[in-house]
């Protein structure tokens, strides 16, 4: 059963220079417990699909125009702003931002910022409309020894040393790891469905970025949730990620189980990407050009300007997603066949 | 087109590489130390040494390309800092063609300034906002040279062209170009003054992989018109794999491993350097060997422990590693390993 499902999403940017198609009719899905990879170059709306998901794409401008964003069977776009943030937002699904160092509040210890996310995210009871005529319940007042306890056992599951003098201290205190550490436990202290990870491990050293790796795959395993995990780097994806969704100029362009991904990519584009990630004979192939704009993009398929099998009818229609074998779809008119 | 280029690449880099062994190196870096003083909050007075570079010999032979890698945080860009002369050694030499850098006078130091340059990690950030790009690439001819208005014209145009970008760019800012173009931009302002050596601090950091593989493949091609030896600080390992024919491992402020690309990648000896290896993300296969798995992060170059700088994170740590540091050894003609095991 899918957890979460994209149906012909659409989210325009409106801006002085016109509208942005960032992202254009995109249908995604994801499994309870499976991790799936979004990857793309970058603008190629990775991003602002995390964003859409969470219902936080920048106001003014950002604007979910159609489609559904079903979770657990029920349209997210239908629910009141009130509802969203105190069922759905933050609980059911969390994100693990970018880069951690300007998430955190700098003037606020680590652990007084953990204990807000316990107290409105995990302890107190979600908003319901049915009991809307009364006053809403007001969160449980549990006392902060018990909360610390419980910040103390999610520092120790993301292997953060001694968290108890840990959460006594600032942000700027702590490494980049140990920042992304604590944003892994924030993510997962409310036990959530989804998370998304937002390029969770760019800006790590590789030594760290495979243990946090390892770290997630790990979690994610023990608190059966489901990580959307948003990256630029095949190596990563390949290394974590169950299927790989590929974007580009905010479509999806090829999407298809990690095992038969690498092992047959069909879309010029995605071979175009695996053939220019660096290797050690130094015949290193370059995708020529560059993202279109996406105020007018190209007309047709998205992607022919800087395709190097393309086809009279790729400049007049957009073609749509094909599957070629069980679960590897493909958007292109001319994939390759092998 | 490209595969010809390569081989040709790599046939001159051989005969290079021969010529260059009786050659004298162009750069000799011997016993570098930079340390930082840690001062205390009400007097200031210096309650310790931050050790930033400490102790790192090496040769770069002309035509060379030398990779230096290592986590953040280990030197690496200090110590590509202070060969350029922006930070003054503690202790050590620097023998540019064998003159030491660290001793000339000021006019002497300008002279040999534009010899070797420093390709910034931040490029955005390196370039003027309020300078068209016109102004930017002629500010280095300005200073240096006495050239004519329309010579520099003349060679700002052949740059852009050099680095892959068009005459129309030349009234743009640095704001309207992407992160790539912005490389590029930098490019062209370090290649104006015909340096001998190039830094390149952290190439590729933060670019698409689309980005990345222009980029390198223009490096690789400027190397190639050019003749220049670069040293390339990255923690991406497969882009130094990729254009390096040496590298330098370096962590804590030394260097741990130092050899041809090949063999480093092929045999490497020191553990940190197998756990480097064996850490980056490899595409269609899972972590295999468990125990080159590095826990934990580097202590801080602070409080250094006695003995190897690795010992905390060495999967094979023996007692002689607690008393003893290791020094720079030769393996093989060119291996040097620091480690007692």
């Amino acid at each position: 059963m899918n957890l979460l499902e994209l149906k012909d999403l659409e989210v325009h940017f409106i801006t002085d220079h016109g509208v942005v198609m960032a992202i254009d009719r995109v249908n995604l899905s994801i499994e309870k417990g499976e991790i799936v990879g979004l990857v793309g170059e970058s603008g190629c709306g990775k991003t602002t699909i995390g964003k859409s998901i969470l219902r936080v794409l920048p106001e003014p401008g950002g604007k979910i125009v159609s489609g559904a964003v079903f979770f657990d069977e029920k349209n997210l776009l239908y629910l009141s702003e009130k509802e969203f943030n105190s069922k759905v937002r933050g609980r059911a699904i969390t994100i693990i931002p970018q880069d951690p160092s300007t998430c955190f509040n700098p003037v606020f210890t680590i652990g007084s910022q953990f204990r807000d996310i316990i107290k409105y995210k995990v302890d107190s009871e979600p908003y319901d409309n049915k009991r809307n005529i009364k006053a809403p319940k007001r969160p449980k007042i549990l006392k902060s020894k018990a909360r610390n306890k419980k910040i103390v056992e999610m520092l120790r599951s993301v292997q953060l040393s001694t968290p108890e003098k840990q959460i006594h201290k600032y942000a700027h205190e702590f490494s980049g790891g140990q920042r992304q550490r604590i944003m892994i436990a924030m993510a997962l202290a409310p036990n959530p469905a989804l998370i998304i990870a937002d390029e969770a491990t760019t800006a790590l050293d590789v030594t760290i970025e495979a243990q946090i790796l390892v770290l997630l795959r790990n979690l994610t395993k023990e608190y059966h949730s489901s990580v959307l995990f948003i990256t630029h780097d095949l190596g990563v994806a390949s290394e974590i990620c169950d299927r790989i969704t590929v974007m580009y100029a905010g479509q999806i362009m090829e999407s298809a189980p990690t095992e038969s991904f690498f092992s047959s990519p069909c879309h010029p584009y995605t071979r175009g990407l695996l053939n220019s990630l660096p290797n050690p004979k130094g015949n290193i192939k370059t995708i020529k050009g560059a993202i279109p704009p996406l105020i007018n993009p190209p007309k047709g398929c998205r992607f022919y300007p800087r395709c190097p099998r393309i086809l009279p009818i790729c400049k007049e229609k957009s073609p749509g997603t094909i599957e070629i074998t069980t679960d590897h779809f493909v958007r292109c008119f001319n994939h390759f066949v092998d | 087109m490209f595969g010809v280029l390569t081989t040709l690449w790599i046939e001159k880099l051989i005969t290079s590489t021969k010529e260059n062994s009786k050659h004298n190196p162009i750069l000799s870096v011997q016993n570098l130390k930079k340390y930082f003083p840690i001062r205390s909050t009400f007097l200031k007075r210096r309650v310790g040494w931050l050790k930033a570079v400490d102790g790192v010999s090496f040769d770069i032979f002309p035509g060379e390309l030398m990779g230096l890698v290592g986590e953040s945080g280990c030197g690496k860009s200090t110590l590509g800092k202070t060969i350029l002369g922006m930070y003054k050694p503690n202790e050590g030499k620097i023998l540019f063609k064998d003159k030491d850098i660290i001793k000339l006078s000021i006019d002497e130091k300008r002279k040999m300034r534009r010899k070797i340059q420093y390709v910034y990690q931040d490029a955005a950030a390196s370039l003027d906002s309020w300078w068209s790009v016109g102004r930017l690439l002629r500010e280095p001819l300005v200073i240096h040279t006495t050239m004519t208005r329309t010579e520099m014209d003349d060679k700002v145009l052949y740059l852009l062209n050099a680095v892959g970008l068009r005459r129309e760019d030349l009234h743009r800012y640095p704001h309207e170009f992407s992160g790539g173009q912005q490389r590029r931009l930098g490019l062209a302002r370090i290649l104006t003054l015909n340096p001998e050596l190039i830094i390149f601090d952290e190439p590729t950091a933060g670019l698409d992989v689309s980005v990345q593989a222009k980029i390198l493949k223009l490096l690789i091609n400027l190397k190639e018109n050019f003749q220049f030896t670069y040293i390339v600080i990255s923690h991406n390992l497969s882009v130094v794999r990729m254009i390096c024919n040496r590298m330098a491992v370096m962590y804590l402020g030394k260097i741990m491993e130092i050899s041809t690309t090949e063999t480093i990648f092929n045999k490497p000896v020191h553990p940190y350097t197998k756990t480097l290896i064996e850490a980056i993300p490899q595409i269609g296969e899972r972590k295999k060997h468990d125990n080159l798995f590095l826990k934990g992060e580097p202590p801080s170059p602070e409080n250094m422990p006695t003995g190897c700088r690795f010992q905390s994170r060495c999967p094979f740590k023996k007692d002689i590693c607690e008393k003893i540091e290791p020094a720079l050894q030769e393996v093989e003609t060119g291996h040097l390993v620091a480690c007692n095991l």
